[in-house]
């Protein structure tokens, strides 16, 4: 006798149902709270910021109750690109030696524990090693220069590490396949391993420089000034705008200021991932 | 005959002045490569050992064998490949390419690619347009002299039957071309590095019977000019394109000679039962 079709287990068919349901739920929760956080800055700022706030210097007494954030926008994006400028060809260069030169899988282990210790670092401590090192040991002062290069040390060991999982990606076949052609490994790592692992290279690059961007310890001893009027100098210091946003609300000096300084803050990152995942398109194609 | 007489038991480290006649019969034919002694290590692990063999020119050879009998690696020893993979070793022999030994320290690995070219068995494109794929290696050779590159590039094109099917999106990415014919761009891309020897490591095991058959008529217009070394583990593909074949079985040829002799008269048991099916 044939035995009846056995009827579909219960309990794993409720165990999937809500399993769905609490992926649905953890899903959307990621969705909604950048979202709710830009919504609410958007409310409580957007009401100051216009082109005169984005461009002119703080004024009002105490000083930071009018004006703008222009000389800290302007600071804040130098000090990055100042960072970049350190950071990323010691990175990717640092990434390119483990993946395509090391012979000793010993060293890169080291090196990459190494980087990851360096990269869990709390931002203050690269602020105080700013200051001990760059600001005073060095004589760079407070300044663009010494600011630049403490924010290119916080981004340094994020981009090691994502530019060396990034070329890891890359397939050996590739690389095989390329220099069975008989041509240079630093050809080959020019026109095929860098191409491959660029926009992995230009994601992990943009987190970095969007953590820096945010970032007010690294700066706070080794860059930053309360106000200045704009003007960009290597050996003068500068406004940024964490520590902008900072003072605005340690001092209570004003939170309408202080939403539209945050806004702009997490509006330039916002437009930067755009541009950048538009790039990695633009890359893969 | 590879198989060495019961009397000369094989070496593990071979001799390389091992005599002549443990080749096979090349006829009245030019030997191109030629391969003595060699053995070879992936760590501490031989894959193949005592290789004694020699390749015609302007003429198709074809290496068979089981899967894992060291095919693969004997083919990539031919142009200096093997050593691209971590931990991959010739540990003695020497391969003799125009009389010269590819494996003296003076000779150069990258020229020796440059002279013997080798198409992988899984097509692969670089991230680049279809036209800067077939002058990625012919660049760097300075190959291109007297022609614009779109002229070299169409030209290696036309060598493969691509020009017609690609001809108007030479500046596509490479990556957008069909399996078949990323495999037909991977030999334009070989062809324009003006190669001397073809090294083929089953060329068509990736791709559909269609474009199978379009390489496979690729290689016996291609014999004219270059000497062909296929690896494949396709019995009836060895028996179509090939003149000359080499059976391999657990990293040592077994046997070798004209295919035709070797599939009509197997002088080992081990061929016989490979090419009636019963291994592999």
């Amino acid at each position: 006798m044939s035995e009846a079709p056995s009827l579909p287990n219960r309990q794993a068919i409720l165990v999937d149902r809500a399993f769905t349901v609490l992926a649905w739920l953890l899903g959307a929760t990621g969705i909604a709270l950048p979202g709710v956080i830009i919504g609410f800055l958007a409310v409580r700022g957007l009401g100051v910021i216009d082109w005169a706030f984005l461009t002119s210097p703080p004024g009002g007494f105490p000083l930071g109750q009018a004006g703008g954030i222009g000389p800290a926008l302007q600071g804040s994006l130098a000090l990055v690109g100042i960072g970049l400028v350190v950071a990323l060809p010691l990175a990717v260069g640092g990434a390119l030696f483990l993946t395509e030169y090391n012979r000793f899988p010993a060293l890169a282990r080291i090196v990459r524990f190494a980087t990851e210790c360096l990269a869990a670092i709390p931002s203050i401590v690269y602020g105080l090693f700013g200051y001990a090192i760059l600001v005073v040991f060095m004589s760079l002062k407070i300044s663009l220069l010494a600011g630049g290069i403490t924010l290119g040390l916080v981004m340094f060991p994020l981009i090691l590490i994502g530019a060396q999982e990034a070329l890891e990606a890359v397939s050996w076949q590739d690389r095989e396949a390329a220099l069975s052609l008989g041509v240079t490994r630093a050809y080959v790592v020019r026109r095929v391993v860098l191409r491959q692992a660029a926009p992995g290279i230009l994601a992990i690059t943009t987190l970095a420089a969007g953590h820096a961007f945010g970032s007010a310890a690294p700066v706070l001893f080794t860059a930053s000034v309360i106000f200045s009027r704009g003007g960009l100098g290597l050996e003068t210091p500068v406004m940024t705008l964490p520590t902008h946003l900072y003072f605005l609300v340690g001092e209570a000096l004003s939170f309408e200021h202080a939403y539209g300084t945050a806004l702009v803050l997490v509006g330039v990152l916002l437009i930067v991932n755009v541009l950048v995942v538009c790039l990695k398109g633009a890359l893969r194609r | 005959m590879n198989k060495p007489p019961p009397t000369n038991p094989p070496s593990r480290h071979a001799d390389l002045t091992a005599p002549f006649d443990r080749l096979p019969p090349l006829g009245d034919q030019e030997a191109i490569l030629e391969v003595r002694g060699i053995e070879a290590a992936y760590g501490g692990r031989v894959a193949i050992e005592d290789i004694y063999c020699h390749f015609p020119a302007r003429t198709v050879t074809a290496v068979m064998g089981p899967s894992g009998c060291g095919k693969s690696t004997l083919i990539k020893i031919l142009n200096r490949t093997l050593e691209l993979t971590p931990g991959a070793k010739v540990r003695s022999g020497a391969v003799y390419f125009r009389g010269r030994n590819i494996y003296d320290p003076d000779q150069e690995p990258m020229t020796i690619r440059k002279r013997i070219g080798i198409i992988h068995q899984r097509p692969i494109v670089f991230p680049m347009s279809i036209q800067e794929n077939v002058l990625f290696g012919a660049r760097f050779h300075q190959q291109i002299k007297g022609v614009s590159p779109r002229d070299y590039a169409e030209f290696h094109l036309e060598r493969v039957g691509l020009l017609d099917e690609v001809g108007d999106r030479l500046s596509e990415p490479a990556n957008r071309l069909s399996g078949g014919q990323q495999q037909r761009l991977c030999l334009a891309r070989t062809l324009a590095n003006e190669p001397e020897i073809i090294l083929m490591d089953e060329p068509c095991s990736a791709i559909d019977p269609v474009a199978t058959q379009r390489i496979e008529d690729l290689i016996a217009g291609l014999k004219r000019e270059y000497a062909i070394i296929i690896v494949t583990h396709n019995l009836s593909q060895a028996r179509r394109v090939s003149e000359h074949a080499v059976f391999m079985f657990a990293g040592r040829i077994i046997e070798a000679g004209l295919t035709k002799r070797l599939f009509a008269e197997p002088r080992t048991e081990l061929t016989s039962n490979f090419i009636s099916g019963r291994i592999g």
